[in-house]
């Protein structure tokens, strides 16, 4: 008994739905909503697709002939405005299925129709072509301007950012570095001192901005008893350009004055041309006395 | 009284299910926002051969196939057709444009809630048998009268009978719809 009507279940169920997919088959096995100029062909499914194949490519172009996209309508009527890009895209495509870029039931938007489209199926020569399709989309920024060479010497097919922008590209202009970056310029006193006279690459590189090049250790070698703390030797308010070492106890400058005139030193204002650190060797004197000598002569 | 009869007996079946759609929910929602949308298609082969292989139980029943016990392979049944049927429903999703797939879908659960019943008039039957045994027990009739006694208890037998002219034909419409899913993707789809 139970057997009999499982049994019957079954074939009754199958047969009506055997039945309903023939009759009705958007209605009933359609996976989701055709794009709107395919929407015809909704109870069709053979019009693109071969049973137990899929969607052959061979359906797509009885209709969409390759050499006609964008200038031709599929029923041969020419088109008011031609996409030429469309028609160039897809007559340098490389031995491919319509279907690697093409998706249907996806929703009545040709966008969503699309979403499979990768620049590999393009021929090699297009796929380096970048403006070819996307003229319009070069940014007119301070960069792109400056830029003459290829977007794929930069971006690549998978998406516009991250970029590998290299500074060298710029040539000769690599290192104007304001003409990008003015907006970066650090908003602080040693960056508004420095002024508009000295480079950005005096002291930083294109690898970045830090670490900087600057080398402080060329006037005066930082250790634990002589920090590299601006304010320490610099009035960080008024010039870097100027220092003292008499902001301590240890430095007093009626002593420095006793102890150099002591040793006949008359010209030591300038401490850091005698002493670069500090260690009490005096690494600058020699150089010093040199200079003095000269001045003398 | 009937407040405990419904948390004791009633509300871990109710729960059984109730876990089926929140964890298909959760988990269809995961894959479809993680990137492993693609997972989606699988599951539901996946989830056809685990309810397939679960019905390793409806042949030990009826005898076709000899190996296993019919308690151990009963549970694994329950637990095969549980995860089977939670990953067809994640592999289903919630887009409702085809007929055929979702009955299927629709089916599969009504399935899933008669074979939880089941379950539940098992639990029933088992607990009145212990209980009639009991009380025969305490009338000191010998062994054998105490399972013909037992044996005569046809009440559970009809309810357990009843079920079952219910749940084999809901899980052959469910097989039959899924079926005509299965044939319609070979036929229309590409692989």
């Amino acid at each position: 008994m139970v057997k009999s009507r499982a049994s019957m279940a079954f074939l009754l169920t199958f047969l009506v739905g055997s039945i309903g997919i023939i009759i009705f088959p958007y209605l009933t096995i359609n996976p989701g909503v055709l794009t709107e100029n395919h929407l015809a062909l909704k109870n069709d499914c053979l019009s693109c697709h071969t049973l137990g194949e899929g969607v052959k490519t061979k359906k797509c172009v009885g209709c969409h002939q390759l050499s006609m996209i964008g200038v031709k309508s599929v029923s041969g009527k020419s088109r008011d405005i031609i996409n030429s890009k469309s028609n160039l895209l897809h007559n340098s495509i490389i031995k491919i299925q319509c279907t690697d870029c093409h998706t249907e039931h996806n929703g009545l938007s040709r966008q969503n129709a699309t979403l499979n489209f990768k620049h590999e199926t393009l021929a090699p020569d297009l796929q380096k072509e970048c403006v070819k399709c996307h003229s319009p989309q070069k940014p007119e920024d301070e960069i792109h301007i400056l830029l003459k060479a290829e977007c794929s010497n930069c971006h690549n097919t998978s998406g516009w950012k991250p970029s590998h922008f290299k500074h060298e590209m710029l040539g000769d202009k690599k290192n104007e570095c304001r003409s990008c970056h003015e907006n970066k310029r650090p908003d602080n006193n040693l960056h508004d001192q420095i002024g508009k006279t000295i480079q950005c690459v005096q002291c930083h590189t294109t690898n970045g901005w830090k670490p900087s090049t600057y080398d402080h250790s060329k006037l005066f070698i930082f250790d634990r008893d002589h920090p590299g703390n601006c304010s320490n030797c610099h009035d960080v308010r008024k010039s870097f350009k100027s220092y003292t070492c008499y902001n301590c106890h240890e430095h007093n400058s009626d002593r420095i004055r006793k102890k150099h005139l002591k040793e006949g030193i008359r010209k030591f204002k300038n401490c850091v041309e005698c002493h670069r650190s500090g260690e009490k060797e005096i690494e600058g004197r020699k150089e010093s006395n040199k200079r003095n000598k000269r001045g003398k002569n | 009284m009937a407040f405990r009869l419904v948390i004791k007996k009633i509300l871990p079946f109710v729960l059984t299910f109730v876990t089926l759609l929140i964890a298909a929910v959760l988990l269809h929602l995961f894959l479809h926002t993680s990137g492993y949308k693609w997972v989606l298609r699988y599951l539901g082969i996946a989830g056809t051969f685990l309810i397939i292989l679960s019905f390793v139980y409806s042949l030990r029943k009826r005898k076709l196939i000899k190996f296993g016990k019919s308690k151990l392979l009963l549970q694994i049944h329950e637990a095969m057709a549980w995860v089977g049927s939670l990953l067809i429903l994640v592999h289903a999703g919630f887009e409702f444009d085809a007929v055929i797939p979702r009955m299927a879908v629709f089916a599969m659960l009504i399935v899933v809630v008669s074979g939880i019943t089941g379950k539940y008039l098992l639990k029933q039957a088992k607990n009145s048998l212990k209980e009639k045994r009991a009380e025969l027990l305490a009338k000191k009739l010998p062994e054998d009268e105490i399972e013909k006694e037992l044996f005569a208890l046809s009440l559970i037998a009809d309810k357990m009978q009843m079920w079952r002219t219910v749940h084999i034909p809901l899980t052959l419409i469910f097989a039959a719809f899924a079926l005509l899913h299965i044939i319609t993707i070979l036929l229309f789809w590409q692989w």
